[in-house]
């Protein structure tokens, strides 16, 4: 049946630890030490420490409750900032400088010169813990892209996206450092939609040149030399006006009426979106609508073509370089038509049933035999 | 045994027979046959005109327009054989029209698939409507005739068949029906006869469309001009204009048939455009 035990927990030994603490079995002098050395070790545990001006705590704190933002930065250059090997053989090599740490070191102290954290971390562009907020907006990028070195946000300054209110999350994933999508032609075609600039890029992309083939020029810094470095985010190509030829091989055997230069594209094709064209007077015209060019100089054909009697006219849809390639149109572009008699096939002749050889000795001697039958052995 | 024949009367027959041969071998454009009444003349005929065609071989590409332009408009068959009326040889560079020995008949110079190429040159040959016909002079039934304004016609009524008259033309610009053409009813031109099985068969100069004002349709369909037809008696019209221009040759000069197909240089030469 059930046993009425009490709870008798008397006898536990924390119970008598602390009877004997109350009745003072333990001295007095004891516990004085003891709340003396409390009072010293809780000072370690206090937030006052060498860097009083804000309150960091460093990446791996933030980690025990961002683990994915963490391993995102883990991956990006922001986390080696300093520890990266090339920094360091070229800040060690410049006899370590303090002017490259606000940029490469977390919680840079300007008055001792000392650097709470090694790389870039998550409360240099975010607020320190003690300002946690729900608003973890990060720092503007120019606070370290600005340098010589690094002049990206000056450039983009500079570029008419800044104009145009397109920042730097606009194509960079803030954590990761990415741009948002894998071809970075399809990420300015996300914006810059205009047929003209899709066409010219499709036509350069069969060349093998995207975008930022011109429109991004990079080069690395020279410290030695004191050469700047070029992150592109100007936007501007790096030719500034190319040459036609530069880029285009096309000869204009019979349309060089203004000479062989640039100066001859730009007579119908128009120098940046070089899809579009325009009349002598300055009209645009859609690269489909295209023969009324062609009838500036050449009415008298355009005439017959329009009365239909210009090659063969049966078809309305046809423009002028469907047949005449526009460059060197008097070379035309005539599929050639089959030849109307197909080369002759040797036909096999089937071998005959008796070898004509054999046939006609076997004729011949019974033509033979047969007159001899009928003249020398007749009687 | 039967009346022998004087021998006087052989003589005179045989007399009168050489001479009327002689004299139609002579005597140019068949004035005798047409003398005697034996051929005919086309109703449709515009008198005071003498068509003539210049095919500028510096313009000509090879592409065959010409030659399918043809076959569409003159009911030309595909079955039981394909047929052309044009033919386009591909020449070297160096090989003259002037100094042909023969038209060419090697296959591998019309089977060209690809042109034009850089180094040759393009001969359309067709019938070149001579002034002076050895087909005409051989034609039993007088079938083939000239007509008043230049064309070498065709009646396919009279057509016997016996191709003496594509043994005489010394370009073979004439085609035989083996078998009876067959044409897909909707591509048949009304305005030209389908010709039956066993009649030769040869460019027309498209009597039916010039007769009435217009063009051939080789001239027209031509991608490049290359060819050009008018009245040769007109001195504004361009074969005229043309002639008077430029030098031109006819094929095998020697054979003197004077035919009314030139051929000129331009100076519109494709192959001359590269640098």
């Amino acid at each position: 049946m059930f046993s009425y035990q009490k709870n008798d927990n008397t006898n536990d030994d924390i119970h008598v630890f602390v009877t004997n603490l109350i009745t003072s079995k333990i001295g007095k002098k004891t516990m004085f030490i003891f709340l003396l050395l409390i009072m010293v070790y809780s000072i370690g545990f206090s937030e006052v420490n060498a860097y009083p001006l804000e309150n960091y705590v460093g990446s791996g704190t933030c980690r025990k409750c961002h683990e994915t933002q963490f391993n995102e930065w883990n991956q990006t250059a922001h986390s080696r900032a300093f520890t990266d090997p090339v920094f360091q053989t070229q800040w060690q090599a410049q006899g370590s400088p303090d002017v490259c740490l606000p940029c490469h070191t977390t919680n840079f102290d300007e008055t001792g010169g000392d650097y709470q954290f090694e790389n870039i971390g998550c409360e240099l562009c975010h607020a320190p813990r003690s300002e946690y907020n729900e608003d973890y907006t990060p720092a503007s990028c120019d606070r370290c892209h600005s340098v010589t070195h690094y002049p990206t946000y000056t450039e983009w300054l500079e570029s008419e996206h800044s104009h145009a209110g397109v920042g730097c999350d606009s194509c960079h994933d803030p954590m990761t450092l990415e741009i948002l999508t894998n071809d970075p032609n399809t990420l300015c075609k996300g914006c810059h939609l205009s047929q003209d600039i899709e066409q010219v890029a499709e036509e350069h992309g069969y060349e093998g040149y995207d975008c930022l083939d011109c429109h991004m020029t990079t080069s690395l810094v020279d410290f030695e030399s004191g050469t700047n470095g070029m992150t592109g985010h100007t936007f501007l190509p790096a030719i500034p006006s190319p040459d036609c030829g530069e880029c285009h091989t096309v000869s204009l055997d019979a349309h060089t009426v203004w000479g062989a230069t640039d100066e001859n594209c730009e007579t119908c094709h128009d120098d940046v979106y070089m899809t579009m064209l325009h009349l002598l007077n300055g009209t645009d015209v859609a690269m489909s609508e295209s023969s009324i060019l062609c009838e500036q100089c050449h009415n008298d054909v355009y005439y017959e073509w329009s009365l239909g009697i210009h090659a063969d006219s049966h078809d309305a849809t046809l423009v002028c370089i469907d047949c005449h390639e526009p460059m060197n149109p008097y070379i035309m572009m005539n599929k050639t038509l089959p030849p109307v008699t197909p080369v002759s096939v040797v036909i096999e002749k089937p071998e005959p049933f008796i070898s004509p050889t054999y046939f006609f000795i076997a004729i011949i001697g019974a033509l033979g035999a047969a007159i001899y039958a009928f003249t020398v052995r007749r009687k | 045994m039967k009346e022998s024949i004087k021998r006087r009367d052989f003589l005179k027959i045989v007399g009168i027979g050489s001479v009327y041969l002689v004299a139609k071998n002579i005597i140019p454009g068949g004035a005798v046959s047409t003398l005697l009444k034996i051929t005919q003349t086309s109703p449709t005929t515009n008198s005071g005109k003498r068509w003539g065609m210049v095919i500028d071989v510096g313009a000509c590409i090879g592409c065959r327009q010409c030659t399918y332009g043809c076959k569409e408009e003159n009911n030309i068959p595909n079955i039981p054989a394909p047929m052309q009326w044009i033919e386009t040889f591909e020449m070297e560079q160096n090989e003259p029209i002037t100094r042909l020995n023969s038209v060419p008949s090697n296959q591998s110079k019309t089977s060209y698939i690809e042109s034009p190429i850089h180094g040759k040159w393009y001969l359309p040959i067709a019938c070149l409507h001579c002034d002076d016909p050895p087909c005409v002079k051989l034609c039993p039934t007088g079938a083939t005739f000239k007509s008043e304004d230049g064309i070498v016609e065709m009646n396919y009524d009279k057509c016997i068949g016996c191709r003496q008259c594509m043994a005489g033309c010394p370009y073979n610009a004439r085609s035989f029906n083996w078998g009876k053409p067959q044409i897909p009813q909707e591509n048949v031109n009304a305005l030209v006869p389908v010709r039956p099985i066993g009649v030769v068969e040869k460019c027309t100069f498209c009597q039916h469309r010039v007769r009435e004002g217009l063009l051939t349709k080789c001239v027209e369909i031509c991608p490049v001009g290359a060819r050009h037809f008018g009245d040769l008696n007109d001195p504004n019209s361009p074969p005229s204009k043309l002639l008077e221009t430029y030098i031109s040759s006819a094929l095998l000069e020697e054979m003197n048939t004077k035919p009314k197909l030139l051929y000129i240089t331009s100076g519109k030469k494709w192959f001359e455009e590269e640098g």
